[in-house]
């Protein structure tokens, strides 16, 4: 019988030893502990080393943990209720150790406590395994949270297995764990919110056939948004047990770039040399992209007003610090402009200003080309006149009977030197144009000027069928370049009859102190406001010249003169009512 | 030389004018001058219409290609036939597609502004 006890004790102390299970009483009344040999090697001591006391146990308890153990007794002990309960132990080496105790009050007849017992575990290996697993999930959580993508991961059957804040975000859901929501029906769910739900769901069904493959898309979203989304396998060693969904938001960026390609597009429009045709093209493009009405007013006091608009946008056009004019947008529908429109307006705004300075450089230099083409279309028929005469009676001059030898031969004369005063003018042009025109000044009477070039012109004068009045002293006598004079009076004069219409011309000329007036008047076509600056450059004319001959370098000429002179001339007149040009001249150089 | 037989010379150039008149008359043409467009349809319409226009393309009031048109578009003058005498081919050829029967470009040999005017002119209005 006793060795049958022995038998049995030594099996249960073997048994014990290989689960790592201690078993303990405690006499409340004596305060005697009893172990079990496995407490022992649980304890990492020799039963020598044990006082058998409850405070020699808890001497051995985790400070930390000393507390807790101690109301967990106290309390069973009150209640004579079973107990369960972990706390950690310090063995002399250091090591801490995990405990998992379960105990029981064993109490008398009357109820009175007697002793606690029960059975003790070194769960330290699966504690430690455990405490493995929460620093993963805690490290698996913070990854999940602190990355700026959204993620979503779901199990092989469809089921969301972990997700973070930013994919409720994302989809605009409430603050609730989606974990065990089916995925199909998360992405019907928020289908309605992007532009190509259709396409996305498509794609994630599609996975089904192909759980190995790694994707990648776009998900537009209606309110703008943009999101790139990956998705590939998690693998379990060889096995496929989910996937994992990371969107990422590519607004700025896509935003950025769209701003960018219409900036570029804008550009590409712009370098039309069509300014007018460029700026309607740009505000289609603009307006497409900045959903609303845009407008490109080019009058310099530009504003636009939009009742009942929701959001409007006015950038000014400017060019060396003058005001061009103005861009507007009128926002269509809910958009509202924010900073980023008006900083990518501005932009625009500043390769309109770029496009219109080029386009009217480019425009000067066309008309400036054009002006000189056609000068020299002029200059070719002016040429062409006494070459056609020239040409016609030297060719009749041979075969001529003689009464008209000297009336062919006087034609050639005269022609001879039309042509080269013709030539002698185109020659004064490009010494006014580089400045080397020369003057030789010496007493010259304006007044007997003035009458030889009415002479010359007494032709021209009497087949327009104009009448010329003249106001004149007998004398006025300055120093200056009779030459020169002569072409200012001639050709002043030679305009007002040929654009007098046949009416009557009015010459004056008076001294006013030391400076000489002469005002040459006709009451012919006129000349309109924004023509008049314009008469006095060279190549320029305010008629077409189809209609009226000359080289159209009268008035340039004159003004040239003058200046070297030391002269002025300027035009009064109006449209239909002819014009009247005042030139004032000093008698004397001065400086 | 017939009576009704005469040509109307249209041109800006007075020179051009004297010089043209003088070396048809030399071959027995009457002509008569205008310095413009509008004197010259003034008149045409005054008078009896000559056998054929010699007409210049760039000219004050009515230029060449105002004076065809408006030549034509009035009955009793639109079957003159229009030779033009010009340095302008652009606008002569313009002259040309609006009914203007031959060109000479300025300036032109006697010649052959003779051959022209006798081309155009009706068979039995010539000299003699």
């Amino acid at each position: 019988m006793e060795d049958q006890q022995t038998r049995s004790e030594a099996r249960l102390a073997e048994a014990q030893r290989v689960a790592h299970v201690g078993s303990w009483e405690w006499d409340v009344g004596s305060n005697v502990v009893t172990w079990t040999d496995e407490m022992y090697r649980i304890y990492g001591i020799e039963p020598q080393e044990f006082d058998h006391t409850y405070e020699g146990f808890l001497r051995r308890v985790l400070p930390e943990d000393r507390d807790g153990t101690q109301n967990v007794v106290l309390e069973a002990y009150r209640a004579r209720k079973p107990f369960v309960y972990d706390h950690r132990i310090v063995r002399p080496d250091g090591s801490v150790r995990m405990l998992h105790t379960r105990g029981d009050v064993i109490a008398d007849d009357a109820g009175q406590a007697l002793r606690l017992t029960g059975a003790c575990w070194d769960v330290t290996e699966l504690w430690q395994a455990a405490r493995e697993r929460e620093r993963s999930i805690s490290l698996l959580r913070a990854t999940l949270e602190s990355t700026a993508d959204a993620l979503l991961v779901v199990d092989q059957s469809g089921h969301v297995v972990a997700h973070n804040q930013r994919l409720l975000d994302l989809w605009k859901l409430p603050a609730r764990s989606l974990e065990g929501s089916d995925f199909h029906a998360l992405l019907a769910s928020v289908h309605d919110q992007l532009v190509n739900g259709d396409a996305c769901a498509q794609l994630a069904r599609d996975l089904a056939a192909n759980p190995g493959a790694e994707t990648f898309d776009r998900l537009h979203f209606r309110d703008g948004h943009c999101f790139e989304r990956y998705s590939r396998p998690q693998r379990l060693g060889d096995q496929i047990v989910g996937r994992v969904w990371s969107y990422r938001d590519v607004t700025e960026r896509e935003c950025l770039m769209r701003r960018a390609v219409f900036l570029a597009d804008a550009s590409r429009l712009l370098a039309s040399l069509d300014a007018e045709a460029a700026l309607d093209a740009v505000s289609k493009l603009a307006a497409t992209f900045m959903d609303g009405v845009c407008t490109v007013d080019l009058s310099p006091s530009a504003t636009r007003y939009a009742v009942g608009s929701s959001s409007r946008m006015i950038v000014p056009l400017t060019a060396h610090g003058q005001a061009l004019g103005a861009i507007t947008f009128v926002s269509s529908g809910d958009r509202k402009y924010d900073q980023a429109d008006l900083v990518l307006v501005g932009e625009l705004a500043h390769r309109i200003e770029l496009a219109l300075e080029n386009a009217q450089l480019y425009r000067g230099a066309k008309e400036a080309l054009g002006a000189r083409d056609e000068f020299l279309a002029v200059a070719a028929h002016e040429i062409r006149g006494p070459i056609t005469s020239l040409h016609l009676a030297v060719q009749s001059l041979a075969k001529a009977p003689p009464e008209l030898t000297a009336r062919l031969t006087a034609i050639i004369e005269r022609e001879d030197h039309r042509l080269a005063r013709l030539v002698e003018q185109l020659l004064d042009i490009t010494q006014l144009r580089s400045g080397k025109l020369r003057f030789v000044y010496e007493p010259v009477d304006l007044a007997e000027v003035t009458r030889d070039v009415v002479d010359q012109l007494a032709g021209d004068l009497s087949r327009s069928r104009s009448t010329l009045s003249i106001t004149a002293p007998g004398t006025l006598i300055g120093s200056w370049d009779r030459t020169r004079l002569e072409q200012v009076v001639s050709n002043l004069l030679s305009n007002a009859i040929r654009f007098g219409m046949g009416k009557p011309i009015e010459l004056r000329l008076t001294r006013d102190g030391n400076q000489a007036t002469l005002v040459i008047s006709d009451h012919g076509i006129g000349i309109a406001p924004q023509e008049q600056e314009r008469i006095f450059k060279p190549f320029e004319r305010a008629v077409p010249p189809r209609q009226y001959g000359g080289l159209g370098l009268g008035l340039y000429v004159v003004r040239t003169i003058l200046d070297a002179m030391g002269g002025s001339v300027h035009v009064d007149s109006q449209p239909g009512a002819g014009a009247s040009f005042t030139v004032d001249i000093p008698l004397a150089r001065t400086g | 030389m017939s009576a009704r037989t005469w040509i109307q010379v249209i041109d800006d150039d007075e020179s051009v004018l004297e010089v043209v008149v003088l070396v048809l008359g030399q071959r027995g043409y009457q002509a008569r001058t205008a310095a413009d467009g509008v004197t010259a349809l003034e008149q045409l319409r005054a008078g009896t219409p000559p056998s054929v226009i010699l007409l210049d393309m760039r000219m004050p009031r009515l230029n060449g290609i105002d004076f065809i048109q408006a030549l034509k578009a009035d009955p009793a003058l639109a079957s003159i036939p229009v030779l033009i005498l010009s340095g302008d081919p652009a606008a002569a050829e313009t002259g040309l597609a609006l009914g203007a029967v031959g060109f000479l470009r300025k300036p032109f040999e006697l010649s052959d502004l003779v051959t022209r005017i006798e081309t155009v002119l009706p068979r039995n209005s010539g000299i003699l």
